[in-house]
């Protein structure tokens, strides 16, 4: 699904867990795209194809011409990265992540090229693409999430969804810090806020007016 | 008829043995070093993690006899070298210094001399390697650059530089080659018969 120019959507349309998956298309030099969590290769329980359908979709939207340059992972967790291994192994995609989450994803047989500290990353040698990466903990110590400043976009990863946030309770997470992230995070400007699930709800959150409302219900039923 | 009597597993084993030849001196001095050897890096181990003290080590050593103590000794001093080492923690590697002292009090001047060596290959190696590792990582920059990818954000791991992990490699080398030298000259010196 076409977002902008040069921004795809993927929300996950199958019946077990995996993440949503955006594609910053032909972002690199020589047209190479850059994936924002991949998401499983297969998933867990019902044994659904993830990598494979992400692919035949950039394929309908006419991205299969050039290869996955970049593989952006907000964190570590599988539903978000197990993919990553392969477009590594496959394609030759470079692996970009927080640090503090390079061990776990290690864990799972990953290898990290490049670690994400809070800073800007530039997209192309023309630097078209200028995204804002911040260390939004709580989910997960090495948890980021991407703010496109020029389009107020904002992918969230699992830190906030549709009218919830992501868990706290696995190993490394931590509700207080989650909060502070979700405040933090809450105080862009953001039109298009494009989180890692789709639970109940496609996971993107378009409006301005539409987003702060999700934080509002956030703040006032969870906190 | 007399019946046969049927000779036990012992008696069998006995007069196997009895004509088996004896062993040579040599080949009971390599049975005692194999016996006693891994008691000494046993103890070697021990204080290195601080698990005992300098009194309990000598105290383990004194209480075994003449011959047996000095194969403990060899292997104490064989272990405490060993535990110098490039990247290795630097407080393990003051404890052995400190190991070898109290099983060599005489040769005090000969372990302070190879600790200063071994110190100084150590800091070259950890310089060298610092200096190599932000040449690498420049490069690595230039490398992300030429893929269209910059900013203040992404930062090579060099973990997964292979070319880096080649020239760490080359370098561990070389100086573990020096450091071996080292050591080699220290036991010999040490004489602990």
């Amino acid at each position: 699904m076409k977002l902008f120019e040069n921004l795809y959507a993927y929300p996950w349309q199958g019946n077990d867990n995996n993440c949503n998956s955006y594609v910053f298309a032909g972002a690199l030099d020589g047209g190479k795209h850059v994936v924002v969590d991949p998401g499983h290769l297969v998933t867990p329980y019902y044994r659904e194809s993830g990598l494979d359908r992400l692919l035949e979709a950039m394929d309908k939207d006419g991205l299969a011409g050039a290869p996955v340059g970049l593989v952006i992972l907000t964190h570590s967790h599988p539903d978000h990265s197990e993919s990553a291994v392969v477009l590594r192994s496959e394609y030759q995609a470079l692996v970009a992540m927080h640090e503090a989450d390079e061990p776990a994803y290690s864990a799972l047989g990953g290898k990290v090229d490049l670690f994400l500290d809070e800073g800007t990353l530039e997209l192309g040698k023309s630097k078209a693409v200028v995204l804002k990466i911040f260390h939004s903990p709580g989910h997960t110590p090495g948890h980021v999430t991407i703010y496109w400043p020029d389009r107020q976009v904002l992918i969230a990863g699992d830190c906030i969804f549709y009218r919830s946030t992501g868990r706290a309770d696995l190993p490394g997470g931590d509700p207080l810090i989650l909060r502070q992230t979700i405040e933090r995070l809450s105080k862009l400007e953001i039109e298009y806020l494009l989180s890692g699930h789709a639970y109940g709800h496609p996971g993107i959150i378009s409006g301005r007016e539409e987003v702060q409302d999700n934080f509002r219900y956030v703040r006032n039923l969870l906190y | 008829m007399e019946e046969e009597r049927i000779k036990s597993a012992f008696e069998i084993a006995m007069e196997r043995i009895s004509s088996l030849p004896e062993l040579t001196s040599e080949e009971i001095a390599a049975q005692k070093e194999k016996q006693y050897a891994p008691l000494g890096e046993a103890i070697a181990g021990k204080y290195l993690r601080c698990l005992i003290g300098d009194d309990e080590m000598i105290g383990e050593v004194d209480k075994l006899g003449a011959e047996p103590g000095q194969i403990v000794r060899r292997s104490l001093a064989a272990s405490f070298c060993r535990a110098m080492r490039m990247e290795g923690d630097p407080d393990e590697a003051e404890r052995a210094l400190k190991g070898i002292n109290l099983i060599a009090p005489s040769k005090s001047s000969l372990v302070r001399k190879a600790g200063e060596d071994v110190h100084s290959i150590v800091d070259k190696f950890e310089r060298e390697k610092r200096v190599k590792s932000v040449e690498f990582g420049v490069s690595a920059v230039q490398s992300m650059g030429k893929l269209g990818i910059s900013g203040s954000a992404p930062r090579p791991n060099l973990n997964e530089n292979g070319e880096w992990q080649q020239e760490l490699k080359r370098m561990r080398q070389s100086y573990e080659s020096e450091l071996e030298t080292i050591r080699t000259r220290l036991l010999r010196e040490l004489q602990i018969a």
